[in-house]
């Protein structure tokens, strides 16, 4: 057991925590815990706190906390899934550390339940964020006893166990038994499309659970208590218990639901660590890299003409192309967002038949004359582009190779212009994604254009903005891809700037809709455009004036 | 040429990595960089090549100072790091071709010296797939070719013939002498004291972030005063600091 701690200790630190511990990172430890802490109190106030006033005081008369529970639980299990199949794949077989401790005294069953926890510590992350709030709101609304939250804190922290186990047998299975492990790359891939695929799943089932017509609220519980439940029970069984316990939490019948809940997830456990004989070790072993090829030196592409830029930006883009992980969190996220959006707008519209509607929610033509409808437009179209990393992460997405730009004989500040071409290009598709969108539902061409420019100037200003926060704290120690992106705070940050320039926008608006300003939307373009063109340059002025500085905290 | 004068690096609180350095390399040679682990080998090459900046005191290549004008001083040289896992994702001749369009290397030019490079480091049947498939020994040849396409008049090497095979070894280390005898320099670090015996013109020995030997290995045997291997005689120079 005491191997078991310190093996889960060591990868810990290596899977997740890798870094430094000095006073600089310790300040950004407690910044991130801030952060945490303020999230999850948005959560409370924005979740929690509305299922408390569902129980409490909308539907007495049916015991909700029954359905809500029998929701929370199964959509935790989902969510599970989800994001499981990337930290397993990423612990199991990204993570370096094997090729360390494959050669040491180590019982695979060891290695593998000690890794099972590392993958599960990556998921309590996300339940403690958006499934913890939901049960305490559950707690307040039935004015609960301090034994239903010792209760709520065993059930969350045996809630993933069961999804991951699930999610790791499966992918034991198809390492050992395909040849997929003999490229990572496409095995990456593959389980790229397994997350679209169940995250598609998910906003289904989710999209009908939320189906909550405030009018005739009644009925749509009675329609869950009778089609949703019993079909996430049939789904999700080993939940059973736990919601029962929940429920329960102050009677025999509670204690007794509790418990079958610990020993179903212990027996899970007591699997994963057995199958860590039978499976992992040879699944590891077979790990390969890519397939060598024979090189006939006469047909190689030597440099073309596309110069020292050229390279840099190719660099980017064939670095990023290459890593699943990046293509996923960079580009996917960025052109997938609209594109869904897209197509769902394009399925509503074409089967609603409710032209008018539709229209309504695009704005108007006809309606940008009035500036604050303008400046609304030019907020939502912003927001668009705040899942973007490329530019927040692109420093620590360098990792140990972070020295060569230091090394070359290019100035920083060319250099960082070529990252931040790389992110515009890829928020600019993003935004022509929506821009398309809005043709498709009729918008005027004219006004999509004028709002096209300012943000397009948006868009680069942001990235000159994101690409300071990780010239500022790159994080370039990390284990495996994972950590360059997915758990570095800067993606974070960079949403903020951009949130903060959707607000700035908003408040634009409340002015100009408040004092009433019309005007051509041409000319509110061209001078929207002309202020951000003279702050695109002061801060292009002082990128270039510091350019000797900019790679300072790269180290 | 190059020159550091009085360069100091701390890190953290008050760790001092290197001391009040002043060391002249020069043309012609083979200058050996020896010291202990951490010693501060690692961090003056890092100086010296703008990854780290000195706090104090003026580093010098060819008579351009690095923290100054550092584009023009990068020019001047070709460097190997310690470690080789660069860029795992982009093909051998991607690399190559990245590094070639960044030193501004014209088209033929670039073509003849990755040809002659990966031939002599038996690494041309192998540049068309990626650097993360090759082993520990052909990254570091690939990040050594990467260093020499264009013909850096000044070499730094940082622990260069660590995992290759002892063909490649021995061909760099005669690479290493030709490029000295044409009257350039060649800095490079090492744990081996046999290599840099063999190899060195002059070393420098640096212990604790100080200087405590620069000179050829005779001008050693007088200041130790017995006529011992490398080994004795930097062990001797280390254990005095």
């Amino acid at each position: 057991m005491s191997k078991i701690w310190a093996l889960t200790k060591v990868l810990l630190k290596t899977n997740l925590f890798v870094g430094s511990t000095d006073d600089k990172k310790k300040k950004s430890k407690v910044l991130g815990g801030a952060l945490i802490v303020l999230l999850f109190v948005f959560v409370i106030a924005s979740v929690g706190v509305p299922i408390a006033l569902v129980i409490s005081n909308i539907l007495e008369a049916i015991d909700i906390r029954k359905i809500i529970l029998g929701l929370i639980l199964p959509l935790a299990g989902l969510t599970t899934i989800i994001f499981s199949i990337f930290s397993v794949v990423s612990v199991f077989y990204l993570s370096k550390d094997s090729e360390y401790l494959l050669p040491l005294p180590i019982e695979p069953r060891d290695l593998m339940i000690s890794k099972f926890l590392v993958s599960l510590v990556t998921e309590y992350y996300i339940l403690f964020m958006f499934v913890l709030p939901c049960l305490i709101g559950v707690g307040i609304g039935i004015d609960a006893g301090v034994l239903y939250y010792v209760y709520m804190l065993i059930v969350f922290l045996l809630l993933p166990i069961i999804p991951s186990v699930v999610v790791t047998f499966v992918i034991l299975i198809i390492t050992r038994f395909t040849g997929v492990m003999k490229n990572k790359d496409l095995f990456m891939y593959v389980s790229m499309i397994l997350i679209l695929a169940f995250s598609f799943g998910y906003n289904e089932i989710l999209g009908s659970a939320m189906e909550i017509n405030m009018d005739n609220i009644g009925g749509t519980v009675a329609n869950l208590e009778s089609e949703l439940l019993p079909y996430f029970r049939r789904l999700f069984p080993f939940y059973n218990s736990g919601v029962s316990a929940l429920v329960n939490y102050n009677d025999l019948g509670g204690v007794f639901s509790l418990i079958t809940f610990i020993g179903i997830n212990l027996i899970a456990l007591l699997f994963i660590y057995f199958l860590g004989d039978k499976l992992y070790l040879k699944t590891l072993t077979v790990v390969k890299g890519s397939n060598k090829k024979k090189t006939d030196f006469d047909k190689l592409k030597i440099s073309d003409n596309r110069g020292c830029f050229g390279y840099l930006l190719m660099k980017e883009w064939l670095t990023v192309k290459r890593t699943p992980v990046f293509m996923l969190n960079i580009v996917l996220i960025v052109v997938l967002f609209p594109f869904i959006m897209l197509f769902s707008f394009i399925m509503g519209y074409s089967s609603s038949g409710e032209e008018e509607s539709m229209l309504n929610l695009a704005f108007l033509n006809n309606q940008y004359d009035n500036v604050y409808v303008f400046f609304i437009a030019l907020a939502s179209l912003t927001f668009f582009t705040c899942s973007s990393m490329a530019a927040s992460t692109s420093i620590s997405r360098e990792g140990s190779n972070a020295w060569f730009m230091k090394v070359i004989p290019v100035s920083a500040f060319k250099q960082i212009n070529a990252k931040v071409l790389f992110a515009c290009i890829l928020d600019v598709i993003g935004i022509l994604i929506v821009a398309i969108m809005a043709y498709v539902l009729k918008m005027d061409i004219g006004a999509i254009i004028s709002l096209l420019i300012p943000v397009i100037l948006v868009i680069i200003l942001s990235n000159y903005f994101n690409i300071y926060i990780d010239l500022r704290r790159p994080k370039i120690k990390w284990a495996d891809e994972n950590a360059a992106v997915k758990s570095n705070l800067n993606g974070f940050f960079s949403m903020l700037v951009t949130l903060a320039e959707c607000g700035f926008f908003g408040v634009v608006a409340f002015v100009c809709y408040k004092v009433g300003v019309t005007l051509n939307y041409w000319i509110v373009s061209l001078i929207v455009s002309a202020v951000l063109v003279v702050l695109l340059g002061i801060v292009v002025y002082l990128f270039k004036r510091n350019e000797n500085k900019l790679l300072d905290k790269v180290d | 040429m190059i020159k550091l004068s009085n360069v100091s690096k701390t890190f953290g609180k008050g760790f001092k990595a290197v001391d009040n350095l002043s060391l002249e390399i020069e043309e012609g040679f083979i200058h050996g960089f020896l010291g202990p682990n951490g010693a501060g080998k690692t961090t003056t090459l890092k100086m010296i090549t703008g990854i780290l900046k000195a706090d104090e005191g003026e580093i010098l290549i060819n008579d351009i100072d690095i923290s100054k004008e550092p584009t023009l001083a990068k020019k001047e040289f070709g460097f190997v790091s310690d470690n080789p896992d660069l860029f795992l994702k982009l093909k051998g001749i991607e690399y190559l071709n990245f590094v070639g369009s960044v030193y501004g290397m014209d088209k033929i030019k670039l073509r003849e010296n990755i040809f002659k490079y990966a031939k002599i480091l038996e690494m041309n049947e192998v540049l068309n797939n990626k650097i993360e498939s090759y082993s520990h020994g052909m990254r570091q040849k690939i990040a050594i070719i990467g260093a020499l396409i264009h013909e850096p008049k000044i070499w730094i090497l940082d622990e260069p013939l660590t995992g290759l095979d002892p063909k490649s070894s021995f061909t760099l280390k005669e690479m290493m002498k030709e490029h000295a005898k044409k009257g350039n320099v060649v800095l490079f670090s090492t744990h081996v004291l046999e290599v840099a015996e063999k190899l060195c013109d002059k070393v420098a020995i640096i212990s604790k972030g100080k200087l405590v030997f620069d000179g050829t290995i005779d001008e050693m045997k007088n200041k130790v005063g017995e006529d011992e291997s490398l080994e004795k005689m930097f062990l001797e120079l280390v254990d005095d600091e």
